[in-house]
């Protein structure tokens, strides 16, 4: 799963429509069952904090909540 | 490694991706000089968004990270074309960039449309974020009515910044001329007019429901026109019926009573025309209905008019590039001619952002906009070798050239001096709005 960090976005909203799944919505506009993702998505950056952008930090692996119990996709 | 020198015209948000993008390559070391004509950096980010949505604005963060790269230089307050010609800059950089935005407003081509009272937003929106350029607008606030044409996010950030209560202008960056000038206004009717409908307007969602429940704000649309048509531009969709969702909820939940304020929304309405006797005092609008053509949804015009009483006309109807000196432009679409972002095959030249693609999307976009002409120097500078003269010899240059030229380490005088103004009322910072106060900051403190 992707993450935003909910400290460092700035609302531009580029990746909503870029995104091929439609998968990101504000948080004001996610439907009632895709609700566990905003939680997972605030959790997954317990640990991380705020790196200021995800360059620095690189790829991560420790997917949390729901996205955690689905086998990676391979391609 | 191969070195190379790069020039970057315009520091906004394309200027400044493209920076990162050349900056952070793997496979070349490429040196950015970026050449802006204000002495302060940011583009749009300063000077277009709103002054109260910090949150967007603090998209300059990331701007700040990139200028502390060791291979990035600002030359401010350096105006291409008066300053520095296209040639000079050939002759010392490997490749040009040109990020230099799109400056000013389409216009409506109605008569009226210069009467004193009728203004083009993008002057407006640098007038209250203190562009240099726009400090001496003085727009007259003091009747009831104000109007606003185009149904994009630019409509909404103008229609908010007249209706909003003088105690949130306050704490935000918006210039002082403005927030004195604001706080005095009598503005308390905003219509905003489109020609098409609801479902087709470019609001973001999130920008229309900012507006529609502000405090104290009533909200006045024709219910009728607010019903999903048959046909919809399947791209738009999701938007199009959260933006209906917004204005349904707005019309039930406001309670007309308790509020000072209004906001209309005329959806299928043309201004036809702009009249009064040596200013604004009315406008005539032509009723549109809507057609389907070849899946596009264009507006017609019934014939019938209606004349709106105003005593003020912004026009927000969408920002329009203007040429460069010397440079190839395109007069009818107002941009630089280029393929993905390549002014000409072997020409040096590239182009990024609005005067790249035409002034849409977000300062987001900008960024795999910038990244996708990026690499195409990238790509063209690998098959060559560097003739660009040393960075140290550019700098006496232009030393010569333009005295007053800020660096960066200038722009951060500027830049404390402005935070620090700010403190005092809790503000994120009070701007210089003329070139004069910028340069006596950028001197720093008198020792």
């Amino acid at each position: 799963m992707m993450y935003i960090n909910v400290n460092e976005c700035v609302d531009c909203g580029a990746c909503e429509p870029a995104c091929p799944t439609e998968a990101i919505y504000y948080e004001d506009n996610l439907p009632e069952n895709l609700r566990k993702f905003a939680d997972a998505n605030r959790a997954f950056f317990d640990k991380l904090g705020n790196p200021g952008g995800a360059r620095k930090v690189g790829k991560q692996t420790n997917d949390v909540g729901p996205a955690a119990e689905i086998p990676p996709l391979t391609r | 490694m191969k070195e190379f020198r790069v020039a970057v015209v315009g520091a906004g948000p394309a200027g400044f991706y493209a920076a990162e993008h050349l900056l952070y390559a793997e496979s070349l070391i490429v040196h950015v000089d970026m050449f802006e004509r204000l002495p302060t950096p940011w583009g749009l980010v300063r000077a277009g968004v709103a002054p109260d949505h910090p949150k967007i604005k603090s998209v300059s963060s990331q701007f700040v990270e990139i200028a502390t790269h060791p291979r990035y230089r600002l030359f401010g307050n350096v105006e291409f074309g008066r300053d520095v010609s296209r040639e000079d800059l050939l002759s010392r950089y490997d490749a040009l960039v040109y990020c230099v935005g799109a400056r000013s407003e389409r216009s409506l081509g109605i008569p009226g449309e210069d009467l004193p009272g009728s203004l083009a937003a993008s002057d407006f929106v640098g007038w209250y974020n203190g562009h240099p350029d726009m400090v001496s607008l003085a727009p007259d606030l003091s009747g009831t009515r104000a109007i606003v044409v185009g149904n994009g996010n630019v409509a909404l950030d103008v229609a908010r910044i007249l209706l909003l209560p003088h105690d949130i202008l306050r704490r935000t960056d918006i210039a002082d001329h403005a927030l004195a000038s604001l706080a005095t206004s009598n503005i308390r009717d905003v219509t905003i007019l489109g020609r098409r409908g609801p479902v087709q307007a470019a609001f973001t969602t999130v920008e229309l429901r900012e507006i529609v429940t502000m405090e104290g704000l009533e909200i006045a649309l024709d219910e009728r026109q607010l019903v999903v048509p048959e046909f919809i531009d399947p791209a738009h969709a999701r938007r199009a019926q959260r933006n209906l969702t917004v204005l349904q909820q707005a019309l039930t939940a406001a309670s007309a009573s308790n509020c000072s304020r209004r906001l209309s929304f005329g959806f299928l309405r043309s201004p036809i025309a702009i009249s009064g006797r040596g200013r604004v005092e009315r406008i005539e609008v032509g009723i549109n209905r809507l057609e389907r053509d070849e899946g596009q949804v264009r507006s017609v015009d019934t014939g019938e008019r209606e004349v709106l009483p105003t005593d003020l006309v912004i026009r927000a109807v969408g920002y329009r590039g203007e040429a460069l000196p010397g440079v190839a432009f395109d007069e009818r679409s107002g941009i630089i001619p280029n393929v993905g972002g390549a002014v000409a095959p072997d020409a040096r030249e590239y182009v990024a952002g609005w005067i790249k693609r035409g002034p849409s999307g977000i300062i987001g976009t900008n960024r795999a906009d910038a990244v996708e002409t990026a690499e195409r120097i990238l790509g063209a500078l690998a098959t060559t070798h560097s003739s660009a003269p040393s960075g140290q010899s550019t700098l006496d240059w232009l030393g010569r050239q333009c005295p007053k030229m800020v660096d960066h380490a200038s722009w951060l005088r500027i830049d404390r001096h402005e935070t620090t103004l700010g403190q005092p009322a809790n503000r994120p910072r009070v701007k210089l709005v003329t070139i004069g106060e910028m340069l006596a900051a950028a001197r720093g403190p008198r020792l």
